[in-house]
This record gives C-alpha cells, structure tokens and sequence, in this order.
C-alpha cells in the first residue's frame, strides 16, 4: 500500500523546513470519518523502535567466533574481548567466509536468528553519502554533525535528516502521512511512546501518545465522576474549557492546555480498549524493557478495539554507555534485552499476527573497539557503525545483510581508534522498514533526503 | 567594645553578667528596633558548641536563651552574634532579646549528645595578612584548625570562594560590598573570630559599575547590580531597546541604585499601563523608587526560591529595590546535607537515599537559603551526577556531598565550582574519570574519553562557538562551527588520566573506600600521561607535568573559552526565569558572567543578580513577549511551592516523601542520564519547535505524567492540619490549613490569596470566579480546611496553573 499519495506531497515537502508557527492539528481534521467508518484491520501493521540509549556495543552482540576473524577481534578489544567458546553460534543463510556467534546472553535472540525470525543489519550507522575512513580523516566530504555526541547522533537516527531544524522524527512524518490518508483515529494517536519522550514519533504534525508501563492512568475525577456529586469534575472540566477558549497566546500555556485535553481524551478510551482486548499468556520479563513490550503488544492486541490498522511503537532501554565496566554491565542489559524481544515476538505469534509486526533496534552509534582502560574500569568510548537486529515474521532473516567490517585497528574500516566506519546509512536501514511499512519507493527520497546518495535503496532485509 | 575571643568563649570564661555589666556602657546598647533573626550554624550540635546568629538589631545589651534556658550571647555587631551554651539545655528555637523586643528563630537548634562522627575542630585566627586592602585583594589568614572550613566572612560579608591553603592558612578575597570589620573562619560546627580588625580601604567600591555607565550602588553591593541592571537600563541597552528611553533610561536607571526595580517597573508602566501585569505598574507609575508591590514581589520570589511565602511576598512587597533581599540571601548561612546526614547517621538512621531527599526537602521548604538552594537545584541539572547509576546506588553521604559541592559554590565562582566538580568522586564514577589512566598502547588502551567530551559539550561550552548572546556563529557556508573536535577530546582525555581514590587506601586501582567518597580525589602521578597534549581551540598542554597542575591548566582554558559566559547564563535563565530568552538578555548576564564589575569572571552570585533583576526578567519580556515569555513549572518545584505556601511539616521537622520522581519527576540527583531529566533545548513537536523555540520541561510532560501528577495532588491535598485535627498522622508531610480559616469564610479573599501565593496575581478572571463558585458549593459544615484543600487541587491541576511568567 502506498501512503504516500500524490496529494500528500505538499506536506511531504515541507519536511526539514521551517514553517510559519502552525497550531492547527492536521492529525484530527477531515479524516475523522472515513478513520472511524472502516478502519482496514486486515491490512494491519506495527513497526516497534527499540532505542538502545547511550549507544549499544553491537560489536560485542555479534561477533566472529571462527578463526583468524576471532583473532582479529580479540586484539582489537583486549580486555573488552568476549571468550571464544562462550559465543552462542548462529548459522547465517549468507556467508563471508566466517562464522559468527552472539553474546553468551542473548539465547532468546540466538533462536530467533536461527529459525528466520531475525536479520542482523551489519555496521550501519548516521552517513550523508558513502564514506571512507580516508574521506572522513581530510573531511573532504560532508559528514554527520557531531559525530560521537550522544544527543546528536540519537536525533539524527530518528529523524534522518541530520541538518533538521525541528527534529522531526521519521516515524512521526510516516504518522503524518497516514493520518492524512484517513489511518488516524481522532481519539488516540498512530504513534504510542512506551518510554517517554522520544523523537522518532514526533512529526510535522503528528503528536504521540505516550503510556505508563502500566497503561494509561486515569485522572482521579475522571475515574470517581460521583465524587463530590460530581461538582469537582464539572469545575475541573470548565477550567480546562477556559484554557482551550482562552485568548492568551502563551505558547508554553497553549502547549500544556492541548496536552492536559489529549490526556483526558485518551486514557478511558485506552483503558477500555485495553480492558476489551483479548489477553495474552505470553509470559514477559519483569523489567522495564520487558514491561513496555509487553504493553506495546497488549495495544496491537487491542487494535481492533482501538480502531488503529497503523500503529509505531517506541521502546526503550538505557544505560549503555559503557564507559566503565564495559563487560559486566552490557552483559546485564543484553540479559534484559534478548528475553524480552523474544516475548514480545512470541506474543505476537499467540495474536497471529507475526506477520504484521516488525521491531527493529536503533542507538546512538556503536562503540570503540579498543579499551579505555584496566580491571573494572575498563570500558569503551563513543562510537560510530554499528550492527542492529530487525525481528518479525516479515523479516527475511538468519541473514546478515551488508559487508561485516574488518576489526582490526588502523584497518581498512577504522576512523581511528576503533570507531568504525559506517557501511551502511540509517537511511538505507530506516526506508527499508518504512518501505515494509508501506511507504512507495518514489517516497522515500522526500521521508529520507539522503537517501538518493545510496545506491542500495533497499536493503531487502523485510 | 571589648573583644571577644571565641576561644575564650570555648573555655566558658566570660559569663553572660560580666560581659553585660562592661557592655552595657557601650553606645550599641542604646538606639535599637526590635531583633530579627535570620540564621543560625551549625544547626546542631553538643554542649559547648558556639553558634552564629545572624540577623538585625542586635545589641550589646542583648541577652538569648535555647528553648526556655539561658545561653550565653557574645555582641559582635548589630546583625550578628554569637550564642554558646552548657550542660543542660535541650534542643529548641533560639531566642534573643533587646531592650525593644524579642526575636525566635524559625528553627530548632538542636542539642545532640556528642559531636561525634561530624567532629570539627576549633578553628582558631592568630592573624591576618595584610590586615588592610580594597575589595578584590587577597588576605592570608593564619591560624589552626582549618581543615574543615566551610567560610570565610568580612564582618558581615560572606567572601566567595575562600581556599584552603591548609590547616594553618586560609587566604580570601575581600567582598566587594565588605566594610572594616573582624574576619570569622566558620567550620560546620564552630567558627572563629580574629581579634584584629580588617580595615577595608577605599578603591574597592569605586570600580563596581563599569558596564552601568554610572557610578551609583558603591557600597551596598550596588556595583553589580549597577553593573548590569543598571546597565541594561539606564545605560545603553535599556535606554534604546525597551522604549523606555523617558523614564527607563535618563532618569531613573542611573540614578538611585541598581535599577532593579526601575527596569522591570519602567516597562510595565509604559507598555502595559498595568492592564495585565498588574504589580509591576505600582512601581511604574513611581518611576521605580515606589514599593515592589505584592504580585511582583511573588512573581520575584517564584523565579528566585522554592515557593513565596505570604510573610516573604509582604516584606519583599513594600521594599523599593531587590538588592537588600538579593544581599540577605548571599549572607545566610547555607543548609548544608551531609552534616545533618551525619547527625542522622549518629543517632542511628540507615543511610539510604530517602535521607537524603528528606534533607534537600528540608532545606528546599524550610531553609532560608532559598536562593541559594535554587541555585544550587539549577546546577544540579547541568553538572549532573545521579544516583540512578550502579557505583553511587548507595553512595547517600557521597551524593550528599556533591550536592554541597553546589550549594557551597552556588554564589562563588564557576572556576572553583567547576574543579570541586571534576575532582568529586562522585563525578569521577559518574563520567568515569576516576582511575582513568595514560594510554597502555602495549595493553591496546586508551584513555577513558568520557569526561573529556562531557565537561566540554554540558559543563562549560557547548558544541558550537557562541556569540556573545548565546546564538551560533556560523561560517560562511552558514554553518555551525564546533568549539573542538575528536583529536581535541583525544587531547583532554590524557590531561584527565591519573586521578584516584582521594587517599583512603593510597592506591590507585584499588576499591574506592567509603573514606574515599567524602574527598576529593587525589592524583596519582605514575599513572598520569605527561606527554604533550593538545586540547580545545589548539591550546598546547606541555609535556612533563604534574597531573593536578596541569588538569587545573586545562580547566582554566575552558573557563576562559569564551563560550561559557553565554553557555552557563542561558541555562541558568532558563532554569529561573524564561525558555526562550531574547539574545539582549543573555548577552547583558553572559557580560557579567564575564566581568562582574570587580574584574572578576565566573562570579555566581553576580550572575543570579544580573538574571533576576534584569529588565526582561523583571516585567520586560512579559510585556513585550507574552507569547514566549515564561516557562512550563518544573514539576518538582510545583510541590515545594505547595507545601511551602502552606508551611507543610512533618514531625521532627522531617520530610518523609521519599520519591518526589515518582509522581513529579524530579529529585534531586537522580536524573536518568548525564543529560538529566530534560535536555535545555528541548521543543516539543507543534508549535513550539514550528517557531524554532524551546520548552524542556515539556520533554518529561505527557500524558502519563500529566495524569499521574494530577491524581497525586489530589491525594497530597487531603493530607493537612486543620483546628479540627491539628496532629494528623505524623510519618506525613502535612499541609497547615489553620491560619486559613477565617480566610476559607471569605472564598473571593481565598482565591485571591491562593492567587497571589500560587500564580502571582495572574489568575485570569473566569478562573478566579470558578474556584469562588466552587468553593461556595464546599459548605463550611465540613470544616474550612476541606473548602481550601479543594480548591488548591483544582487550582493546581489547572492549565492556567502550569506556566511560570
């Protein structure tokens, strides 16, 4: 299905430019009906962001287990190097001529790979064009912004356009479309945030809905409409109409009143839809990252219930800046990381909608491969390529797509240090699952401006 | 006026009777109003423990008692003294007399059993060198007992910034606004005093307004205020920019002092005509020497403080000029956390993390060191270290310390601030400086490049060159250009190397030890790089030095780039007053920054002045930039100005609400990342960032937060003490609804008095006439305390609410 159509491009091509101060809520107008008369839920899909935050060690989450590529790696990572024989092999459908293995802690991921339901996307990472390691050391073509700037290099993988203005995110902008197209929903948005803020999900005009891991909680008047006779609520309510109806421009005020009213518009009907859903036995992890897929699945479980047949998801899991005690605590998160993905795939299977849902990892960069120091301070510093996971029943998987960089320092793939050098955009990676996600090839270029600059359009990975 | 050894005093020689019988014929004695008190330290202690009231109109003849026991009081001038005490006395306010009246201390004192662990020795001043000078130049004082001290005063000017040269010598800079008087060196539990006076010379006070154009506000620390306020309005910003060229500029601005009240006033008189911005017009129409007026004294004390408080609105409100509460704030003793964890420690707590936030929630609500306090929160989310990290998971007095590093250094200067900061153990295994050593290229290891790039792009200068007023250079190309790159990061990585456990084991690698976390950390030179290094802006560090000197070198390189100026004050704007300040504004405080008026760069309390008595902070930008002007309330501060509103307690003086995250996002130190709670430049998707502005509060403002906020309030307001039930369950913070009860009979005076406390005096009038016909539908039969807790909940879950302008 193609939602961009040629009637969107307009707004398409207001993307990365700045516009004259809108409030108007695009997301809710003219389509209200056709959303609400036939929402399309056999033509349903989700696409899940994972943000690793602070930048994960993917060269510690995939790395070569066969010799001499092992050797190289061990070298290279000194006391970062993970043991040999503690590697859980994978047998990837592709070949470079070595074998590979996953962290000791990722079982969960490992079975995954292995019966097709993952695809390892080697070394991708924030680029403007194709660039070498002697390019980027005479800067003699345009390069990201900030390289190895946490903030930096997180915005520009959720927005993809590393010179935006407003970070616009493009899982917002792909909300912006299909909320133009009549996939919106007045009463909740396309996009829902499991962690918080983020800014893949915010577009031009598309605003996220963002729940608790525990679901949406209801405001106390909302929830106990008799208290006080119900004279409260009536007063809070005619208090929050004031705001709405009020003259007053101030636009931290505005902002604020539009979020109280989205609050109040969303949580019953969440609730109730998530009351109304089917339940999953699925078992989750009892972790944050476990905690919000689980909610992020119970929503595709209540699609029908919440009228949505589009839905992008953001989770997240922090702490991977591993700067100290690099092995012990990567170790920790991964163990965190791989069950949970695995329950969330395993419920979306229970749905029987395995087929419909892709979630994929994304991070600031990957990390250097030499160390920054001994014993338990010996940790990694900020990166740039990096491996990434994509897993669903729509992934092409047990495959490594793209080229595994060479390991070695001062190699053929080093910035320096370690950092290595991106062979992949997160352009490529990023319109490869906008493009499963339903975004037309001539589209893509106006959803990813440097997208033209890769010859590789898609990476066929889903 | 005999002189008062306090060693003396300490050996308990010198009763109250002798001391009276000979000062008694003195002339202070004499001509006095009634005492104010204003602070004490230490706030604890055993018997024995001499504590330092400050306050007004103390006189010779005056007499003090702890709780209802007679304690000895030593005069040393009419705003500060001292009060000892023996065997015998228990814990309670202290009081002191005159002939006029009595005043009590908003506080206890609290008598302990021993001093033990907090043991600080007596300080004791055997001279001083020179024993004359100007403001700015630097006395030697020499003496015992050092080690611990916390401050350094000038009769009673606080010097910033003192150092501890070691246990026998302090070396200080005379205060700009300081007068010949005695020098006390004060430890967190005991002070000295020096017999000989310090004769202040002239030379000091004249330089202060060099930016004012003028030379007005010399001595009352006027010359920094002067300096930027002054400047900005009566000299050639203010005159031109804000239209104000009639009153703002020519006749007001220079001349009486400071301009503080002028520059806010002026505008709101002529702009507005006091149509909206109601308090500021009662000065307008004075022309700036008429009284602050209650709404603008509240709309003042929301920007500077936890939370206005009615008594704080209504002294603020008929004084002309912010400058003597501005100097009171600088002057009160600061409320420090790790002595009262430790006395917590003693009498047998556990020392987990809600300790500490009890102790932040303490001295947020109920220290007087509010704007110090505030200051201190507000770099507490730029020099971020958090207890949400495994290594300080249980570091309580560690974190406690490091939060002192803030409020310690919060009006000193940002040089210092900063090397407490980069030599904290607590920042050290943080951003993994500690035990960060010289390349290993045998081993393939590198040095740790974390704090390297941290300290540069969040601690001091961003990561594209400034202007001046805080907007980006651009280069030809109209690009951004970054203050440093890799190999510069590279470079500063080695200068960090070689820092260690501050001494508790001696070695390097070893566990960092309890001891460890409560010093800074100490260098350890073998594993330092000495090789040449180049760092930010190309600078050469040479090859062959020490670690300590040579990483103070590269902190006086970024101190002196010249993006922190406008780095630091934008943030510090945007924390107190404004997100999105006009480039005016930030170039007036960023010059500041720069130069205080004395010469001196970094001086905090001179930069707080400059954002909080600037034009645009004072009624300017709310007039002329009502769309933009303001900022979403940090969450955290919704509560502390809550329950300060309505003097909330718990027994004991105790705070017990362990998680303010929980429901209000925010606690101290314990932010997710090293980007804290929310980014400074953060704009949420719309209209904000459609109009190139930011709002970072927004960043952690959704709708699961926004409900769980409100549904909090809603319980946190059924929790208080009314005439009815006076003692509620004491585990709670409790709000005190009893001094509201005639008020509750009254719903329009209510409101109007919520209005005042909670927005200011900026309750549209719709809202106002709702909360009214809302709290007459709560009959009185149901207690007054409920009419008012219903009404506090809708007020503070109210859009109208949210915004702080």
């Amino acid at each position: 299905m193609n939602i961009l159509k040629k009637a969107t491009r307009r707004d398409v091509l207001r993307l990365g430019v700045q516009t004259a101060a809108s409030s108007s809520m695009l997301a809710t107008l003219g389509t209200y009906q056709r959303a609400m008369a036939a929402v399309d839920t056999r033509g349903y899909k989700a696409l899940v962001c994972v943000f690793l935050y602070g930048g994960n060690d993917g060269f510690n989450l995939v790395v070569p287990r066969s010799s001499p590529a092992y050797n190289t790696y061990a070298a290279s990572r000194r006391n970062l190097a993970l043991a040999q024989n503690s590697l859980l092999a994978i047998n990837p459908l592709t070949s470079d001529g070595n074998q590979y293995g996953l962290h000791p802690n990722c079982a969960g991921l490992q079975n995954l790979f292995e019966s097709s339901r993952m695809a390892i996307v080697a070394n991708t990472g924030t680029l403007i064009q194709p660039t070498t390691p002697a390019q980027f050391r005479a800067a003699n073509v345009p390069l990201p912004p900030n390289l190895f700037s946490h903030a930096d290099q997180s915005q520009q993988w959720q927005t993809s356009i590393p010179n935006s203005i407003q970070p616009q995110g493009w899982g917002g902008r792909i909300a912006d479309l299909l909320n133009a197209q009549g996939y919106g929903n007045p009463n909740l948005a396309t996009n829902i945030s499991l962690n918080g803020s983020n800014i893949w999900q915010g577009g031009n005009n598309t605003i996220f809905y963002t729940l608790g891991e525990n679901g949406a909680p209801v405001l106390y008047d909302y929830q106990y409409p008799g208290y006080r006779s119900g004279t409260r609520r009536a007063s809070f309510d005619r208090l929050l109409q004031q705001a709405t109806a009020s003259t007053d421009g101030n636009l931290h005020f505005r902002e604020y009143t539009r979020s109280v009213n989205r609050t109040i518009a969303s949580s019953q009907y969440v609730n109730n839809a998530l009351n109304a859903a089917p339940a999953l036995t699925t078992v989750f992890p009892s972790s944050g990252i476990g905690n919000q897929l689980r909610l992020a699945a119970r929503m595709i479980s209540a699609r029908s219930q919440l009228g949505l047949s589009r839905q992008l998801f953001f989770v997240g899991l922090n702490g991977f800046d591993q700067h100290d005690n690099h092995l012990s605590a990567h170790g920790g998160l991964l163990s965190q990381l791989s069950p949970a993905l695995k329950a969330f795939y395993d419920a979306t299977v229970e749905m029987g909608i395995q087929n419909s849902v892709t979630a994929f990892t994304a991070s600031d960069f990957g990390r250097t491969l030499s160390s920054n120091g001994t014993g338990s301070v010996a940790g990694s510093d900020h990166g740039w390529g990096n491996h990434h996971l994509v897993i669903g029943g729509a992934v092409q998987g047990r495959r490594i797509y793209g080229s595994m960089p060479d390991l070695s320092l001062n190699g053929p793939n080093d910035a320096g240090s370690g950092r290595i050098v991106p062979t992949i955009s997160t352009d490529q990676y990023s319109a490869t699952l906008a493009r499963w996600f339903g975004a037309d090839d001539s589209d893509l270029d106006l959803l990813f401006p440097n997208l033209r600059n890769f010859s590789t359009r898609n990476l066929s990975f889903v | 006026m005999p002189r008062v050894s306090l060693r003396l005093l300490m050996l308990q020689i010198g009763s109250v009777v002798l001391l009276l019988s000979t000062l008694l014929l003195s002339p202070q004695a004499l001509a006095a109003g009634a005492p104010t008190i204003t602070s004490f330290t230490p706030a604890w202690g055993p018997s024995g423990t001499v504590i330092l009231v400050t306050g007004t109109n103390f006189t010779s003849s005056s007499v003090a008692q702890i709780g209802s026991a007679n304690v000895q009081f030593t005069y040393v001038d009419p705003t500060q003294a001292y009060v000892s005490f023996g065997a015998g006395v228990s814990s309670g306010a202290i009081r002191i007399a005159n002939a006029v009246a009595a005043a009590r201390s908003e506080r206890n004192f609290v008598v302990t059993p021993t001093s033990a662990p907090g043991t600080f020795a007596q300080p004791v001043i055997t001279g001083l060198s020179p024993n004359s000078g100007a403001a700015g130049s630097v006395v030697t004082v020499t003496g015992t007992g050092f080690n611990d001290a916390t401050q350094v005063w000038l009769g009673s000017s606080l010097s910033v910034a003192p150092t501890i040269v070691s246990s026998t010598r302090i070396d200080f800079t005379v205060p700009p606004d300081a007068s010949t008087g005695r020098v006390i060196v004060v430890n967190l539990q005991r002070a000295a005093l020096s017999t000989a006076s310090f004769t202040v010379t002239a030379g000091g006070g004249t330089t202060g307004s060099t930016t004012g154009g003028t030379t007005t506000g010399t001595t009352t620390g006027g010359s920094t205020t002067g300096g930027s306020t002054g400047g900005s309005t009566g000299g050639t910003t203010g005159g031109t920019t804000t239209g104000g060229s009639t009153t703002g500029g020519s006749t007001t601005g220079g001349s009486t002092t400071g301009g503080t009240t002028t520059g806010g006033t002026t505008t709101g008189g002529t702009t507005t005509g006091g149509t909206t911005t109601g308090g500021s017009t009662t000065g307008g129409t004075t022309g700036g020497s008429g009284p602050i007026g209650a709404t603008e004294a509240a709309r003042f004390l929301t920007q500077a403080t936890f939370g206005p408080k009615l008594s704080e609105i209504n002294s603020l409100a008929t004084a002309t000029s912010f400058d003597p509460w501005l100097t009171q704030q600088r002057n009160v003793t600061p409320t420090l956390q790790l002595p009262y964890l430790q006395q917590r420690e003693a009498s047998g707590a556990q020392m987990v993390q809600a300790e500490r936030i009890n102790a932040w929630l303490q001295a947020t609500i109920t220290g007087p060191d509010q704007l110090r306090q505030r200051v201190a929160f507000a770099l507490s989310e730029m020099l971020v270290v958090s207890e949400n990290f495994g290594a300080l998971n249980f570091d309580v007095k560690g974190l406690a310390n490091y939060y002192d590093i803030l409020i310690r250094n919060a009006f000193g200067n940002y040089r210092t601030l900063l090397e407490e900061v980069t030599l904290s153990p607590q920042m050290g295994l943080y951003l993994s400086m500690i035990r960060n050593q010289k390349p290993d290229p045998a081993n393939g290891i590198r040095s740790d490049e974390n704090y390297a790039r941290e300290i540069m792009q969040l601690f001091t200068v961003g990561l594209n060159r400034l202007n001046l007023d805080g907007t980006p250079q651009r280069d030809a190309n109209g690009k951004a250009i970054p203050t440093y790159n890799q190999a510069e990061v590279e470079g500063l990585a080695r200068v960090f190397t070689g820092f260690g456990p501050g001494g508790g084991s001696g070695s390097f690698a070893f566990t960092v030890l309890d001891a460890d976390r409560l010093r800074p950390m100490s260098a350890y030179q073998e594993f330092h790089d000495t090789n040449a290094k180049t760092i930010i802006g190309n600078t050469t560090i040479a090859a062959g030095q020490q670690a300590l000197p040579e990483l103070r070198q590269a902190l006086d390189v970024l101190f002196n780039h010249p993006n922190v100026g406008p780095f630091v004050s934008q943030q510090l704007i945007r924390k107190l007053v404004t997100a999105n300040p006009s480039p005016a504004y930030v170039q007036r405080v960023a010059t500041v920054f720069n130069n205080n008026g004395s010469g001196v760069r970094g001086d905090l309390f001179a930069v707080t002045r400059a954002i909080l008595t600037d034009i645009e902070a004072r009624g300017g930008g709310l007039a002329s930039n009502p769309s933009t002007f303001g900022k979403l309330r940090e969450p955290v501060l919704r509560l502390t100005q809550m329950w300060r509103a309505f003097d909330a307690s718990g027994a004991g003086g105790r705070f017990n609400y362990d998680n303010p995250q929980g429901a209000f996002i925010q606690a101290p130190l314990r932010a997710p990342s090293v980007f804290n709670f929310f980014r400074p430049d953060f704009a949420p998707t719309g209209a904000i960032a459609n109009a190139g502005l930011v709002s970072p509060e927004f960043q952690v403002t959704d709708e699961a937060s926004i409900s769980t906020m409100i549904n909090e309030l809603n319980y946190l307001v059924g929790r208080y003490r009314s005439t009815a039930n006076p003692q509620p369950n004491p585990s709670n913070v409790v709000f005190d609804f009893r001094s509201w009860e005639t008020l509750a009979q009254n719903p329009p005076a209510m409101v109007d008095q919520l209005n005042l406390l909670l927005m200011s005096g900026q309750m549209p009038s719709a809202m106002r006439t709702e909360l009214i016909n809302y709290a007459n539908q709560i009959p009185l039969s149901e207690g007054a305390a409920v009419r008012v807790s219903e009404v506090l909940y809708l007020l503070m879950t109210s859009p109208q609410y949210a915004v702080q302008r």
